[in-house]
């Protein structure tokens, strides 16, 4: 089993208009960065850093990084640059990008590069996660969504060339033509870094996953849907000749754990109450669905079945509302997020494990309006109580992660073999 | 939508080497070709009956509008120019009168500069295409599909006028299916080229061109753009029309589109 964790990182000032708990709809996409206080995005900035190395500490084994643009919900935007301080500054936990956007970033050799160098300063610990993004980053910077699909395809081709392949060679393909492909920093780990894909709604995001052998991480959805999935997945990789495992999928689910149970009932609902983001369900945080659905960036019919969640719809502006629906409690009822005390959550954690039978394990935490003190109380519960506990019910329910078993092949991986993976 | 006329059209499909164009063509007279706005094509309306009372009407779905499959190569106005072109030339038009209402205004303009000598006479109204100076074209990304429409009428009771059930499902996935295929030809820069002011430049058809006042779509300072690049142009201003000219006012636009028509013709 392999343990990460995640926060979106939200710029937290309550006195912004889009902070929540206010009761008001908080559109987001409509936001100036006027609003924007370089002093709180400092203190936010290193706090998130300090929260990185203490879960460092307490036995996670990824710190996993995601980046959203022209938003408040997600500092990150370059996470690429988050990762090159964790980088530098954390010694043993995998770095996990979920991910960089192929079809946005309009230089792939430029991504390699940097990706490549992150990987070296890091002693190989980096993981290399590809997405496609929403139409905030189309938007954002511009990129011709009717072709995201085309050129997140393309992108990955030519980075994988760039890191497999002694340069310089020349690349003419139909979105990206280089004379010179020749960056001289390639990945520490052979033949290229792990590469990881998230996903919420694409059929062809998972398919290409499957047929790539490149595990599949869904990041906040609900259980029975992610089963499902997970099930596509696996008649996929049948179809392509190997069988996939528990180290083939990843699931994401909101944990938080706390002193008593009312502590933590009280601090995990601070997780829809901050910053306006349509991506966390139950958060007050709506699009304009004309945004996030830009012209022909995804595909509307050819969708898995996450589809039933109206708020996996919303956040990716294919409601027409573009209302992000859900309460807290609602989501505690079907285990969208967990909280308690160690026993207690572990007790949730476990038929979680059971039902969706996940080898990665994304526990989402210290986002929307948690203080730094929640999410520290809680990181220190997770390394004592709680992540042990995962790791033996991992054993007893055979939930290998993708270092323990190659994804890719099925094998079995020991020693030096599993931690260079 | 704007109602389907009563007198019979020919609806065909034309098979180009390089796509499919369906076309619904009417009238009787000399050859006319009509290019459709961004929105897509939305019926053999009012203003195609008034111009085939004296014109053989040709109204294609550009590809990837209405009917017409998408041209997946294209990647620019200039390439669904060409296939009108063809189109034009398969269809056995000679000498003809070709008109284009706003983004197929770019279209038709995209033509002009290929092969003026195949026209005899070029209207172009409110035409994409010119990089405006002191403003911007509204751009249909950042809005809501119906309120983008709605924008190209003078008023919002035009616009009720003539679109009653703005959340007609056929409607919805219309402009959908539009918006698409401007995202994938026009995508940037937006609806204007920075090529086109030079390539119209030798475009020697009589040109006239025709701007609504009121129109917040495309800012009617383009046509004095327009007028400098065109060796033979004529502007036509219309203080209370906006962005759909040839919907809220069909017979005057039509009626110019003759004027235009028999001036070139007495010229010749």
């Amino acid at each position: 089993m392999f343990i990460g964790h995640f926060t979106e990182r939200p710029y937290q000032d309550p006195k912004a208009s889009f902070f929540g708990a206010s009761k008001e709809e908080l559109t987001d996409l409509v936001l100036s960065n006027g609003d924007y206080d370089s002093n709180i995005a400092h203190d936010l900035y290193n706090r998130y850093f300090d929260e990185k190395l203490f879960a460092e500490q307490m036995g996670f084994d990824g710190l996993m990084l995601n980046e959203h643009h022209s938003t408040p919900f997600t500092m990150g935007s370059v996470c690429n640059i988050e990762a090159s301080i964790l980088a530098r500054i954390t010694t043993r936990a995998k770095i996990v990008l979920l991910g960089n956007l192929l079809a946005v970033r309009s230089d792939p050799v430029f991504l390699a590069e940097e990706l490549a160098m992150i990987d070296v300063i890091s002693k190989g610990r980096l993981i290399s996660g590809w997405v496609r993004g929403t139409g905030r980053e189309s938007l954002s910077h511009n990129a011709q969504t009717p072709f995201n699909w085309e050129r997140f395809q393309e992108a990955h081709d030519l980075i994988i060339k760039t890191w497999t392949e002694p340069g310089p060679f020349r690349w003419e393909g139909r979105h990206h033509q280089l004379r010179y492909v020749n960056p001289w920093a390639k990945p520490y780990q052979k033949p290229h870094m792990p590469v990881w894909v998230p996903g919420v709604l694409s059929y062809n995001t998972l398919e290409w996953a499957a047929r790539h052998r490149y595990p599949y991480i869904m990041t906040a959805t609900d259980e029975e849907p992610t089963r499902q999935c997970f099930e596509i997945y696996r008649k996929i990789a049948n179809d392509n000749g190997y069988e996939a495992g528990p180290q083939n999928y990843g699931y994401m689910v909101k944990l938080h754990v706390d002193e008593t149970q009312e502590l933590a009932e009280e601090t995990a609902e601070k997780l829809l109450q901050g910053p306006s983001n349509p991506f966390l369900e139950g958060n007050q945080g709506t699009v304009k669905p004309w945004l996030q659905a830009l012209p022909g960036l995804t595909s509307k019919v050819n969708m898995l079945p996450t589809i039933a969640s109206r708020a996996n719809l919303a956040g990716r502006g294919l409601s027409t509302t573009g209302f992000t629906p859900g309460s807290y409690k609602d989501q505690r009822a079907k285990r969208g997020i967990i909280a308690g005390t160690p026993k207690n959550v572990l007790k949730e954690l476990r038929a979680a494990l059971e039902n969706v039978r996940p080898g990665i394990i994304m526990i989402w935490d210290g986002d929307g309006a948690m203080t730094h003190d929640d999410s520290m109380r809680s990181l220190r519960l997770m390394g004592s109580e709680v992540l042990p506990m995962i790791r033996e019910y991992a054993k007893e329910l055979d939930l290998p992660g993708p270092f323990e078993v190659d994804p890719a092949s099925g094998a079995t991986l020991v020693g030096a073999e599993a931690s260079a993976k | 939508m704007t109602d389907i006329a009563a007198a019979p059209t020919n609806v065909r499909t034309i098979e180009l080497a390089n796509g499919a164009v369906q076309v619904e063509s009417g009238g009787s007279g000399p050859g006319l070709l009509l290019l459709h706005h961004d929105i897509g094509p939305i019926g053999w309306g009012p203003f195609h009956r008034a111009l085939a009372e004296h014109f053989t009407v040709f109204a294609p779905d550009m590809p990837g509008f209405g009917e017409s499959p998408r041209a997946d190569w294209a990647r620019h106005p200039r390439d669904l120019a060409t296939m009108m072109l063809a189109l034009a030339r398969r269809a056995g038009l000679r000498e003809y009168t070709l008109v284009g209402l706003g983004f197929g205004g770019w279209v038709t303009a995209e033509m002009a500069a290929f092969a003026s000598p195949e026209l005899s006479a070029l209207v172009l109204s409110a035409p994409a295409g010119m990089r405006p100076d002191s403003t911007f074209i509204l751009d249909q990304v950042m809005e809501e599909p119906v309120a983008y429409l709605r924008a190209g009428f003078s008023s919002t009771e035009a616009f009720d006028a003539h679109f009653p059930d703005a959340k007609d499902k056929d409607l919805r996935v219309q402009l959908e299916r539009s918006r698409e295929t401007i995202a994938r030809v026009s995508w940037k820069p937006y609806m204007y080229s920075y090529e086109l002011p030079e390539t119209l430049k030798e475009a020697q058809v009589p040109t006239t061109i025709v701007w609504g006042e009121k129109d917040a779509v495309i800012p009617s300072e383009c046509a004095d753009l327009f007028a400098a690049a065109l060796p033979y142009c004529t502007v036509r201003r219309l203080p209370v029309a906006g962005h759909y000219i040839e919907l809220e006012h069909p017979a005057l636009l039509a009626g110019i589109v003759r004027e235009a028509f028999e001036a070139a013709t007495r010229k010749r």
